[in-house]
């Protein structure tokens, strides 16, 4: 505006163009809403832009450059020395980006949503104020959605610096490889990153806060992915307790005792999030109650204590991840469209693309136990199948973990390629109240490794065929 | 343990009166076996059981007036084979990584509104309900615990159909095992009433069932609306014509025509040109609400008293399916055996008091509450009219419009007495406005 | 379609830009930049250099050249840019454009619309925000339209440009962007010199125009949750010439009447308006004409604007003292 601060009307205000904001985006212009989308940069949010694309991108990258170093001559290939170029590396990795970046924002212009460059906050309840290169903006919004993301989690121990202590973003856009790396953390971003930067060449020090390298994962499977990590040259430290940075190196402690142990600079700290501080929102003023640790305080259809406002995302202080992301955004917008609709899913699919990749999702079979369930686990390894050899894979395995009395399917692990590809139909399984008995009636292609998911089923049944089962068979079965 | 309480089933019904149990304590029963006869405004109604398991208490004794959300009987359920765990499945599989030290995540969207309408925390023995995410979706768009819902897909799933009707179920559960009782067979009201005879030659008996509906509905209308009434005469000659040349075609498909379909025909016609005739007056609100629909009330009269039935959309039906409808409903009604939807919810009452003898008409109707008018309608036979200075014999029908003062003045009701007169004597009007 | 104020004014201009050949639009910044709050926007585009054209930073040469035009025969619609600035064309405006068809005894007119923003609650610059239709309410020979709302600001946008004399055509910059109506997209006119009953009631009186309408319907509606009083809304619409039978007909009914205008008290159009009830239908007042006005200071800095600018609060108060026993 060249003078005054005149108000405009708006029907949705969206503040933040990630998963969550740019999908609630289109569904609510899907459902007739005329949208305002409010971001500082292009549409994408931190996992298109520095996190989960760039992250895969490179992982497959290093993928790539790992096997066609090591497994070519077992299949009777031969090639020339395999050197890789990190700086064009990352410029692949940005091509990505950039096409996906540009794919998003012709999908908006598509859906019609207004873009407003800027970040947004709080005037009242009913308006918000943004202020961007362009200048600055008075909206009055029919509706509001909060999908801000959040902050990565910083510890006194580990104060992000930039340069020493970086943050997973920061490491996957350093401009140097790092001939050593610490990571610290034990969620799917710290094993993906010792996968990565370990397969390049890097030496790689993964510090795990606890016993176990993910939570509530089954301990089977995670050693087979453990068992990567150190094929790949990773050290791995348990219970690793950090101390602080101190010159030359990151120092920490382990489990109880009190000697000091170094690992070398850069160290990334995995820890998760945080939200943004309600300050920088100024929910208070827009009458949006909050809380420090998970954010504002909202409904299963993501509605906070302002009927007008809603939130999704990383926002909301939950698993970081774009698959909850994507979900709230669009139960939000339909929620503020008037439809009864809510954020419930049973199970959060969880997967990490290490070597061999892990994908997990419902119960793990001492966790089912724990809830009360007599269960049933049938566990069935990747060597017995016949496509994981013809990739040249043989470690890994499917376990389904299964209600006794029922048969209903409680949860599942793969571990193995294209883990995180396979666990779709998992999930699929155990949302819908799926038998062992369903999953053994169907067909699957052969040889795929789609198979996993037959035969850990079953293996639960105790009829896998393709391993000699270890307990009597039952008679009728 | 299932409290199953009287639910409300809309239409102004706040309360039932408990007839007779048919289950006791200690019998085991199925889902939908009927269990209960309650009486509702004038209609006596059966329910079934809302699932399958043994009764174990029955608070609601007979006799009694139970209300809308008051117990009337303790189920235990039967132990299922079906379903897993509530919560627990989506509370665990949330926990992705970790933070530092391995404080749990708060799965807040995991616990939250949704989830905590079957089990906030699961304990070993409850079931989650076996159900499709698309199943899922439903029962919270329409407001159910899906864990509530008795599942018939295999293993004990729950299929889209087992929400909806468990929705519709959950809505008018008076309705749904519709299997009215014989008029004859109420017996829990003769046998609540015990005669006494008193010196002097006094004899008391206690006002129950249809006719204390009736006295009550009577009180109400009496006593809250301003009656006013308006007499008309209209000449039946055109009408007796018209219903000889149309009774065989009607005889040839089965149906006995009577005068009373080709009068509700032209009611239909007069409240549609005079819509005041078929509005209520909110009470509450002050406001005068103008129904777009046309449900006629027919009184009939039954050996227990006079009931009304109900020809819902009436404008929308032909001269041949109002005559089906009301036979139908003449009959049910006789037998004491109308749904709930059959007696209620009507916007205009016809009366036909020709067939009770005496003068045939003239008399003054109650309106039926909350109505805005009724018509009586009488004995369609000669009498003597004067025309052109003459005394003439000429087949009449006899007219008695009462009407809601506050709403209708006179200047309206004649001018609906004077519409209904023109369409009786001239019935091929009704052409004009017929689809 | 839903439009806002801004886009409704859009749509008039270019459709009377469409219809009628003598229609030319001018002033600063109007043209490839269409107007500092985009108003024209696209319109020189759409209809060319010569129907569309800025102009030099000069209120009297654009009022001037615009008069010239008018009585040639074209039907100029001019942008001063803000109303504060209209002061400097003042001579134009009163001493030739209002007294063109008087001077010349009818034989020339001056069909001529002069445009312009203004309004407070936006914390603009000095000057930006004032309110002059006062001024011209006692200037003969000018009519001054203030809509408060899209789909009266696209009808008589159309009247005003079709009226053979001058009209001032004021736009609440506040009201320009902050809420949609549906407008139809044809062309209709909205007749100047009447007024609109935008809630009917029976107790009392509410006269106000532009922004005020809403504070006026909001304080109305509060009032009657209050009270359960029936308070009549009505928008004037049209400054000069005041609806009197509508302002009569209202007082008549209800007997209590409030003024609320953003302009300053004095010989503003509260007092206008006391006057003509006073005239015409005194014995039928119970209580005095309250006025809920702007003070008679000049316009304040945007720190001070929200005490100046008359609020629901304010007109409440104003309708609880003529209710009063």
């Amino acid at each position: 505006m060249v003078v005054g601060d005149v108000a405009t009307a708006v029907d949705v205000l969206i503040l933040g163009a990630g998963p969550a904001g740019y999908v609630a985006a289109i569904r609510a212009a899907q459902l007739g809403r005329r949208v305002t989308l409010v971001d500082p940069g292009a549409p994408g949010g931190v996992c298109l832009h520095r996190g989960c694309i760039p992250l895969k991108a490179l992982l497959a990258t290093s993928e790539r450059c790992y096997q066609t170093r090591t497994s070519l001559d077992e299949m009777g290939i031969s090639a020339g020395p395999v050197s890789f170029d990190w700086a064009r590396m990352a410029a692949w990795k940005q091509g990505i980006v950039d096409r996906l970046s540009e794919g998003v924002a012709r999908l908006l212009s598509g859906n019609k949503v207004e873009r407003v460059s800027g970040k947004g906050w709080f005037i009242n309840g009913q308006e918000a104020r943004v202020e961007g290169e362009y200048g600055s903006h008075r909206f009055i919004f029919e509706r509001c959605l909060i999908a801000v993301g959040a902050k990565p989690r910083s510890t006194p121990a580990l104060p992000l610096d930039g340069v020493k202590i970086l943050t997973p973003e920061q490491a996957l856009a350093l401009s140097e490889f790092p001939a050593k790396l610490s990571i610290i953390g034990n969620d799917y971003i710290a094993l993906e990153l010792a996968t990565l930067f370990a397969r390049l060449g890097s030496a790689v020090t993964l510090l795990l806060p606890g016993a176990a390298l993910l939570d509530s994962v089954d301990p089977a499977a995670l050693r087979l992915v453990q068992a990567g990590l150190r094929a790949l040259g990773v050290q791995i430290v348990a219970n690793a307790r950090p101390v602080g940075p101190r010159e030359g190196a990151f120092v920490y402690t382990i489990g109880d005792r009190s000697e000091e142990q170094t690992a070398p600079f850069p160290i990334v700290a995995s820890l998760g999030a945080q939200p943004l501080p309600a300050d920088e929102l100024h929910l208070r003023d827009a009458g949006v109650k909050y809380e420090l640790e998970s954010g504002p305080v909202v409904d299963s259809s993501g509605r906070t204590s302002n009927e007008r406002v809603y939130a999704a995302g990383d926002c909301r202080g939950g698993p970081t991840l774009a698959s909850v992301a994507i979900k709230q955004a669009k139960v939000a917008a339909e929620a503020m469209n008037g439809a009864r609709v809510q954020y419930a899913p049973l199970v959060t699919p969880l997967v990490a693309l290490t070597a061999p990749e892990i994908a997990s999702v419902g119960l793990s079979s001492q966790a089912a136990q724990e809830a009360g369930y007599r269960v049933v686990t049938g566990r069935f390894p990747l060597a017995a199948n016949g496509r994981a050899l013809t990739l040249g894979a043989n470690a890994g395995l499917a376990l389904v973990t299964a209600d006794a009395e029922s048969e209903a399917v409680l949860g599942v692990t793969l571990v193995g390629p294209h883990a995180a590809d396979l666990i779709g139909q998992a999930v699929l399984a155990v949302e819908m109240g799926a038998t062992l008995t369903d999953l053994t009636e169907i067909l699957y292609a052969h040889p795929t490794l789609s198979e996993m998911l037959l035969e850990g089923a079953e293996a639960a049944l105790n009829r896998a065929i393709h391993i000699l089962a270890t307990s009597p068979t039952k008679a009728g079965t | 343990m299932l409290e199953f309480r009287l639910p409300d089933v809309g239409e102004g019904i706040h309360e039932a009166e408990i007839l007779r149990w048919m289950v006791q304590p200690g019998d085991q029963v199925k889902i939908d076996q009927p269990m209960v006869e309650i009486q509702t405004d004038k209609s006596v109604a059966e329910i079934g059981s809302p699932i399958s398991g043994t009764v174990a208490e029955i608070r609601a004794r007979p006799g009694t007036i139970a209300h809308v959300g008051d117990i009337l009987i303790v189920l235990e359920p039967q132990s299922s084979t079906t379903g897993a765990k509530a919560a627990s499945a989506g509370a665990e599989g949330v926990r992705a990584g970790g933070l530092s030290g391995g404080a749990p995540l708060a799965a807040n969207e995991f616990t939250d509104e949704g989830r905590a309408v079957s089990t906030a925390s699961p304990t070993v023995g409850q079931r989650r309900a076996l159900a499709a995410p698309a199943a899922r979706k439903m029962a919270f768009e329409l407001g159910i615990d899906i864990d509530q819902v008795p599942g018939t897909g295999p293993g004990g799933r729950v299929t889209m159909e087992d929400v909806r009707s468990f929705a519709a179920r959950a809505k008018a559960a008076p309705e749904h095992a519709i299997a009215a009782t014989n008029g004859a067979a109420a017996p829990g009201v003769p046998a609540l009433s015990t005669p006494l005879t008193e010196p002097g030659g006094e004899q008391r008996e206690p006002l129950v069932g249809l006719r204390r509906r009736i006295a009550e509905r009577m009180e109400l209308a009496w006593r809250t609306i301003p009656h006013a009434t308006a007499f008309g005469e209209a000449d039946g000659a055109a009408l007796m014509a018209l219903r000889e040349e149309l009774k065989p075609q009607a005889e040839k498909q089965g149906i006995h025509l009577t005068y009373l379909p080709l009068l509700v025909k032209i009611v239909v016609q007069v409240l549609k040109e005079l819509p005041i005739f078929n509005a209520s007056l909110d009470e509450a609100r002050r406001e005068i609400v103008y129904k777009r629909f046309y449900h006629i009330g027919l009184a009939t009269d039954t050996p227990d008293g006079l009931l009304i039935s109900v020809v819902r959309d009436a404008d929308r039906r032909t001269l041949l399916d109002l005559a089906r409808e009301i036979n139908r409903l003449v009959e049910a009604g006789r037998a004491r055996k109308l749904t709930l939807q059959e007696s209620t919810g009507s916007t205009f009452t016809l009366n036909n008091v020709g067939s009770f003898g005496g003068s045939g008409g003239m008399g003054v109707p109650i309106i039926n509450p909350p109505e805005a008018a009724i018509l009586a309608v009488g004995a369609l036979r000669e009498r003597p009219v004067a025309r052109q200075g003459q005394i003439i014999a000429r087949p009449t029908l006899p007219l008695s419009l009462s009407f809601d003062h506050r709403l209708i003045d006179g200047a309206g009701s004649s001018a609906f007495l004077a519409r209904f007169q023109e369409l009786v004597e001239h019935p091929s009007l009704l052409l004009l406005n017929c689809y | 379609m839903q439009s806002t104020m801004v886009e409704a004014l859009n749509q008039a201009l270019a459709l009377e830009l469409e219809r009628d050949e003598r229609v030319v639009l001018l002033g600063q910044d109007i043209g490839p930049n269409g107007g500092v709050f985009r108003v024209t926007d696209q319109l020189q585009k759409r209809f060319g250099e010569q129907r569309v054209f800025d102009t030099p930073l000069s209120e009297s040469a654009i009022i001037g050249s615009s008069i010239g035009m008018a009585v040639y025969g074209l039907r100029p619609v001019a942008e001063i840019q803000f109303a504060g600035f209209l002061f400097l064309s003042m001579s134009q405006l009163v001493t030739q454009a209002a007294r063109i068809r008087f001077r010349s005894a009818g034989a020339f007119g001056c069909p001529l619309v002069v445009r312009s923003p203004f309004g407070g609650g936006v914390r603009t610059p000095e000057l930006h925000p004032d309110s002059v239709e006062g001024v011209f309410l006692q200037t003969p020979g000018i009519k001054v339209v203030l809509p408060s709302n899209p789909y009266d600001a696209k009808g008589l946008l159309a009247a005003a440009i079709d009226d053979p004399d001058p009209v001032i055509f004021l736009e609440h910059m506040k009201l320009y962007r902050s809420f949609r109506q549906e407008v139809p997209e044809e062309r209709y006119t909205i007749p100047l010199g009447k007024a609109n009953v935008v809630r009917e009631g029976s107790d009392a009186s509410v006269f106000a125009y532009g922004a005020m309408v809403q504070v006026a319907q909001e304080a109305a509606k509060q009032i009657g949750e209050r009270r359960g009083a029936s308070i009549e809304v009505i928008d004037l619409r049209t400054i000069w010439p005041l609806d009197e039978e509508a302002i009569v007909a209202s007082v008549e009914k209800t007997g209590r009447a409030v003024v609320v205008h953003e302009a300053p008290r004095a010989g503003g159009i509260g007092a206008e308006l006391t006057a003509i009830i006073n005239e015409r239908c005194l014995y039928s007042l119970l209580k005095p004409v309250e006025r809920v006005t702007g003070y008679d200071v000049p316009y304040p800095v945007p720190g001070h604007e929200d005490h100046y600018v008359p609020t629901v609060a304010r007109v409440s108060d104003a309708l609880e003292r003529v209710l009063a026993e």
